[in-house]
């Protein structure tokens, strides 16, 4: 007796075909992806990090490999919010994608001027508050590392729009719950954790840091299990969706996540390495809840078996 | 280019090795059956390939120039700098390799009879190889190679009694005791060419640009910059350019007019 497995998944307002959504800042603003796998074949975009003035980024070395990951200094270069309304989202549009846009302020105001900014944009589905930036001098990770920041910003731009509000959330904390529960006291619909795990690496010949920024944010396989545990961690607190990322490229890695507590994942770094693995994604999953006879993924959510 | 739409054969492969030869100490050439990509690449354009069977550890692909193409096969050369490179020199005949490709930006062709020099630096002088192969008068062509040491030159097939090259090392172990831009600078007073290709380390690339837009000779560069993704997502492989801001190597390149580029 088979089952048509249902792969849709609630994100607060926001209904998806398919928990798999494509992270800010591994999937620019769609258009490389598309090269190599049909938009719509995924439950979301989220566009790279946008701030409300353009940003030149960070001088290389941006990247590194590490053991099952890699670190990045990118620091948030973009072609500013005006930008992405004018030359960005008319494509965007026309790809049957529902739009996430990460947005990135320097200061609380800036949050509430690009959600506001934002809020008048058509095609935008939700809005994912990046206060998790680990490469950025300004804002960033400043917000996301106490909880007074993360639910300042998080008020500010629930004020600013009626768009759902998703805060994603810095792994970089000593109680990660805590910030959850800030960020929905004070309006967020949703949660995305995790951003990157601020790392470091060093070339012992020359002395120098591999990065020209010194410190990135570390990603990839590596992270997955931090990813994991504080999803779990996170589900058993709060009552809103989470969106579950870190080190995903696989429907095991992805059913971690849901089973975990996670409503949804995002691919990130996994698009790197394999620029369609979003597709085998899903189709792991479809088979996954054929085998066990799971008929609606949102019945996985949270569905560990723990031992007591 | 409309947005969203596949660059020409540009695609996921698996590629048969067809051979793996040592053409330099740490230098190994493969060749790739891959029909698809060997029709479509253009010299400059580079590969990205997987170096784990999981593509998790290590997880990022290696870009990898072309260094030749022949009907159904396609050349590449590599120089084992770590633990991913290492994984892919050791690659026998007859495995397979997952790769992506071709991607970026190529060189520009030269005209038919037009005078060229070509300036490469240890395996830099691959993605040259393609463009020399692919001329339809290579003999023409002066190809300036250089390396830290003779061990180092890698020795390709179409390099092998051509008249136009020329061997500089670092220390002197073969050719001319110096750079391949010296090389350069004395075929500039001599007989200089209309364009000049280049591809090498940032040292050499940058003495190599300012003698070109010094005389205000044409001149390309094949950039290698740190890359993480090869396709244009992950803004990892920024280029600094001469009007400020940065490119992505991988998309708006790897091979820039010198003059593009902010040179240190």
């Amino acid at each position: 007796m088979g089952v048509t497995p249902d792969l849709s998944v609630r994100l607060g307002p926001l209904t998806l075909r398919n928990p798999v959504m494509v992270a800010s800042g591994c999937c620019g603003f769609g258009q490389e992806l598309a090269e190599w796998m049909p938009l719509s074949a995924l439950g979301a975009i989220v566009a790279k990090g946008t701030t409300l003035r353009p940003r030149r980024g960070n001088p290389p070395p941006r990247v590194w490999e590490t053991p099952a990951g890699m670190l990045n200094a990118i620091g948030l270069q973009n072609d500013g919010v005006q930008d992405l309304i004018e030359h960005k989202l008319p494509w965007l549009r026309e790809q049957d994608v529902p739009i996430i846009v990460n947005i990135a302020g320097e200061t609380v105001g800036e949050f509430a001027e690009l959600a506001r900014v934002l809020d008048r944009a058509p095609g935008v589905a939700a809005l994912e508050l990046n206060v998790s930036c680990p490469n950025v001098r300004a804002g960033g990770m400043q917000f996301g590392v106490c909880a007074t920041g993360v639910a300042e910003v998080t008020s500010a731009a629930r004020e600013a729009t009626r768009l759902p509000i998703i805060t994603k959330l810095s792994p970089n904390v000593t109680d990660i719950v805590e910030m959850a529960r800030a960020a929905v006291d004070s309006g967020a619909d949703a949660l995305s954790l995790i951003n990157t795990l601020l790392g470091m690496a060093i070339d012992p010949e020359t002395r120098r840091p591999r990065l020209a920024n010194i410190t990135g944010g570390l990603s990839g396989p590596a992270v997955r299990p931090v990813a994991v545990r504080m999803v779990w961690q996170v589900a058993r607190a709060v009552r809103v969706p989470i969106i579950g990322l870190g080190g995903i490229s696989r429907a095991e890695h992805a059913l971690e996540f849901i089973i975990a507590g996670a409503s949804a994942v995002c691919i990130g770094t996994g698009l790197f390495a394999d620029p369609r693995c979003p597709i085998a994604v899903v189709d792991g999953l479809r088979d996954y809840m054929e085998r066990h006879g799971i008929e609606r993924l949102g019945d996985l959510r949270g569905a560990l078996e723990a031992a007591v | 280019m409309s947005e969203g739409a596949p660059r020409p054969g540009q695609d996921h492969y698996v590629a048969q090795v067809r051979t793996n030869i040592g053409v330099a100490d740490g230098h190994r050439l493969l060749t790739l059956i891959c029909p698809e990509v060997a029709q479509t690449a253009v010299p400059g354009q580079f590969l990205q390939i997987r170096v784990s069977v999981s593509g998790q550890d290590p997880l990022l692909r290696r870009p990898i120039c072309v260094a030749a193409a022949r009907e159904d096969e396609v050349d590449i050369v590599v120089r084992v700098a770590g633990r991913g490179t290492d994984l892919l020199a050791r690659e026998a005949p007859g495995a397979f390799v997952d790769l992506l490709g071709p991607l970026g930006r190529g060189f520009t062709r030269p005209g038919r009879h037009e005078p060229v020099a070509l300036v490469g630096g240890g395996v830099g002088v691959a993605p040259l190889h393609f463009l020399l192969t692919s001329l339809a008068d290579p003999s023409r062509v002066r190809v300036l190679l250089g390396a830290r040491t003779r061990a180092l030159l890698p020795r390709l097939p179409g390099l092998s009694g051509l008249e136009g090259l020329r061997i500089a090392t670092d220390d002197g172990s073969e050719g001319h005791h110096g750079t391949a831009a010296d090389l350069l600078a004395g075929v500039l007073e001599t007989d200089p060419p209309h364009r000049v290709y280049a591809c090498g380390p940032q040292p050499m690339l940058a003495a190599v640009a300012r003698l070109c837009i010094q005389r205000r000779i044409v001149c390309e560069v094949s950039l290698e910059e740190r890359m993480a993704c090869g396709i244009g997502v992950c803004m990892g492989c920024a280029v600094p350019m001469a009007g400020g801001g940065y490119t992505r190597a991988c998309r708006e390149g790897p091979v820039y007019d010198a003059r593009a580029v902010k040179w240190e």
